[in-house]
């Protein structure tokens, strides 16, 4: 699942005529790394790995990648929302949202 | 344990966010002066943890969190010589930044300091970590300042676009990076470096999980370094945006992708990959040799002044990635040498052409005067860039000019005098050019040529003083637990003084030649590459897709 997400998105990365699509498809590559996180967390059985009303000694899924993927999710925040604010300020200035028309217009 | 380690990182951050508090309610100077008072302050630090260095590796581990049984549980920073040297590198390049803040992006500047603080942090954080986790959290900070101040001037569509391909395609390297970060962990169970190098040496297989850890962390920070083909996001960025964050991409911000590429390998690869260097070394060295090569044909036949620019310094990056792939503590020493002079030198380059007033704002109180001041820059920088002694750049080159004929890559050495020649006489065509256009006399902003002196001045100290530091550091970094490193030095032989002196005078030859034949040739061909050139992030990001699988697969291949 994890690489099947990195490709669409990368596909959608390099093949996006808007700007706002190609920025989803960055977070569909970013949701990627989430999946392959917490699966490498996954313990078949385990519960979630709060230990206030549970035995100590049942299995839980690894907390540690949890952590990490929460770490992600805010720095994947960041960069979509400076992303969205750069696309934002394009279609002010130029009335499109297509990356190749960007380019032409201004490489003459 | 060192209560000073945490302050290069703490200082910046803490400043950024005073800096947004007091925003509007204290007077600019106050505000410069806080900021130029933070930066000198990590500079102060981080010189103190480097000498505190050179007597063993500092560790800190945040809230006392220290490992039991070999295990570590919290988050450590691991300074030794070269982390700190990075961050003292970082300090240096970045308050030149903040000086020319002032007199390029006036009056709004609050906000450049602010995130320049940042940047200061995130470079700092990166250069002293020791866990790969943390790693990629100040990856990703630098790469989001970076951002904020690439779209700094949202008035200018240029300077969007390349704002926005440098976003996509460093995210992307940051992705591939945080994805190799999750396979490791997988494996080990561990995100300490030192940790995971030893857990992996213990388990002791090459399998496929390992290859493609390796490959996607290397691609990951390449893109950062920018070599050929990861390179197109910073050709953009760098000829668009504002003076302070070119200066800091050029000074230290790839160089910076390098060390971690060395860093992670020694650490954490090295004793899995015993045996199997040489594969290593074959694609590290073929990256690093296309990467110089074409990037400074590509120089030479840039037309715009910064676009050409930028090549010399996806150019030089390669030299640094050809030092690093000797995988040799010569080679470590030779490029810790190159890598600070280079990175002052091309610092200094982009603020000199800044001067010619293509880039710059133009301070309105500037003398006006001829750009006699800018040439001269020029024409010093190239030749710096070239590998004039006495500059670190030099005595670098020499050092890694040995190195490869240790590793066995003889063949490297003139292809580094050729690379050399090329990109000094690019630059040196920029101020043949400036020559002529002398009629047109470009503000000249005091600050700005301050700054540029000033950093060629400390490439060319740099030469000098580090000499005998860089061998003791290189080796400390690959065998951080190795008693009293063997002192010795490094230093300019007289081979290298020739071969240097070699490419200074075919620097001064191509660019004479060059500007004898108006009309060149090879159009279709000038046309092809312009084209890949041309600064569209689908194609970026494609490139960096085919350039991932590329070296996966020749490593997949070479390890097995």
């Amino acid at each position: 699942v994890a690489a099947w997400l990195l490709i669409v998105g990368l596909y959608g990365v390099i093949t996006s005529r808007n700007l706002i699509h190609q920025i989803i498809s960055l977070s569909v590559v970013q949701a990627s790394t989430y999946v392959l996180l917490l699966a490498i967390g996954f313990r078949t059985g385990g519960a979630a790995p709060v230990f206030a009303d549970i035995s100590t000694r049942r299995p839980a899924v690894d907390p540690v990648v949890q952590a990490l993927s929460l770490t992600d999710v805010v720095v994947g925040a960041t960069v979509s929302a400076l992303l969205l604010a750069i696309a934002v300020q394009v279609h002010k200035r130029t009335g499109t949202l297509d990356p190749d028309d960007l380019r032409e217009r201004f490489v003459e | 344990m060192s209560v000073l380690a945490p302050l290069p990182v703490a200082v910046p951050l803490a400043a950024g966010a005073l800096l947004l508090l007091v925003n509007g309610v204290l007077p600019r100077r106050v505000v410069e002066v806080l900021t130029l008072a933070a930066v000198v302050s990590e500079i102060v630090i981080a010189a103190v943890l480097l000498h505190q260095a050179q007597s063993g590796t500092i560790l800190h581990w945040f809230g006392g969190w220290t490992p039991r049984g070999g295990v570590a549980i919290g988050v450590s920073f691991a300074i030794d010589s070269i982390g700190a040297g990075a961050a003292l590198l970082a300090g240096v390049i970045v308050a030149a930044a903040v000086i020319v803040t002032r007199a390029t992006l006036d009056p709004d500047t609050t906000f450049a300091y602010a995130l320049l603080m940042v940047l200061l942090a995130a470079m700092a954080g990166f250069s002293l970590t020791g866990d790969l986790f943390n790693l990629f959290v100040f990856f990703e900070l630098m790469a989001v300042s970076g951002f904020g101040l690439a779209a700094y001037h949202t008035e200018d569509r240029a300077t969007l676009r390349g704002a926005l391909n440098f976003a996509i395609t460093n995210s992307v390297g940051a992705f591939l990076l945080l994805a190799g970060i999750a396979l490791l962990y997988g494996r080990t169970g561990a995100l300490n470096l030192s940790q995971i190098g030893r857990q992996l040496a213990v388990d002791g297989k090459v399998d496929r999980l390992v290859v493609v850890a390796f490959t996607v962390i290397l691609v990951g920070f390449l893109i950062k370094a920018a070599v050929v083909p990861f390179h197109f996001w910073l050709i953009d960025t760098a000829s668009t945006a504002p003076l302070p964050l070119t200066i800091v991409l050029a000074g230290i911000l790839d160089t910076l992708g390098l060390y971690a590429v060395a860093r992670v390998y020694w650490t954490v690869f090295a004793p899995t990959f015993a045996g199997r260097e040489t594969a290593v070394q074959a694609t590290l060295m073929t990256i690093g040799v296309l990467t110089a090569a074409s990037a400074a044909l590509l120089a030479l036949g840039a037309r715009q002044r910064r676009r050409r620019l930028a090549f010399v310094l996806v150019s030089h990056t390669g030299i640094q990635l050809i030092a690093i792939a000797c995988l040799s503590i010569r080679g470590l020493a030779g490029w810790t040498i190159y890598a600070i002079g280079d990175g002052l030198v091309k610092a200094a380059l982009f603020a000199g052409v800044a001067l010619l007033g293509s880039g710059s704002q133009g301070d309105e109180e500037g003398e006006k005067g001829p750009p006699v001041v800018a040439i001269a820059l020029l024409v010093a920088g190239a030749l710096a860039l070239a590998g004039l002694p006495p500059f670190a750049t030099a005595i670098g080159k020499g050092v890694i000019e040995d190195a490869t004929r240790a590793a066995g890559y003889v063949w490297v050495i003139p292809l580094l005098v050729v690379v050399s020649a090329l990109t000094g006489a690019a630059v040196l065509l920029i101020a043949l050019a400036a020559l002529d256009e002398r009629g047109a006399s470009a503000p000249l902003v005091g600050e700005v040529a301050g700054v540029s002196v000033a950093l060629l001045g400390a490439s060319m100290a740099a030469g000098l003083a580090l000499t005998s530091w860089a061998l003791p550091a290189a080796t400390r970094f690959v065998h951080p637990t190795g008693t009293a490193p063997s002192a010795g030095s490094v230093g300019l032989t007289t081979g290298g003084f020739l071969l240097d002196l070699l490419a200074v005078a075919g620097a001064l030859a191509v660019a004479l030649a060059w500007r004898r034949s108006t009309r060149h040739h090879g159009a279709t061909a000038r046309a092809v590459l312009w084209r890949l050139h041309s600064g569209s992030i689908g194609d970026s990001a494609a490139w960096v897709t085919v350039g991932a699988a590329g070296v996966g697969v020749v490593l997949a291949l070479s390890l097995h």
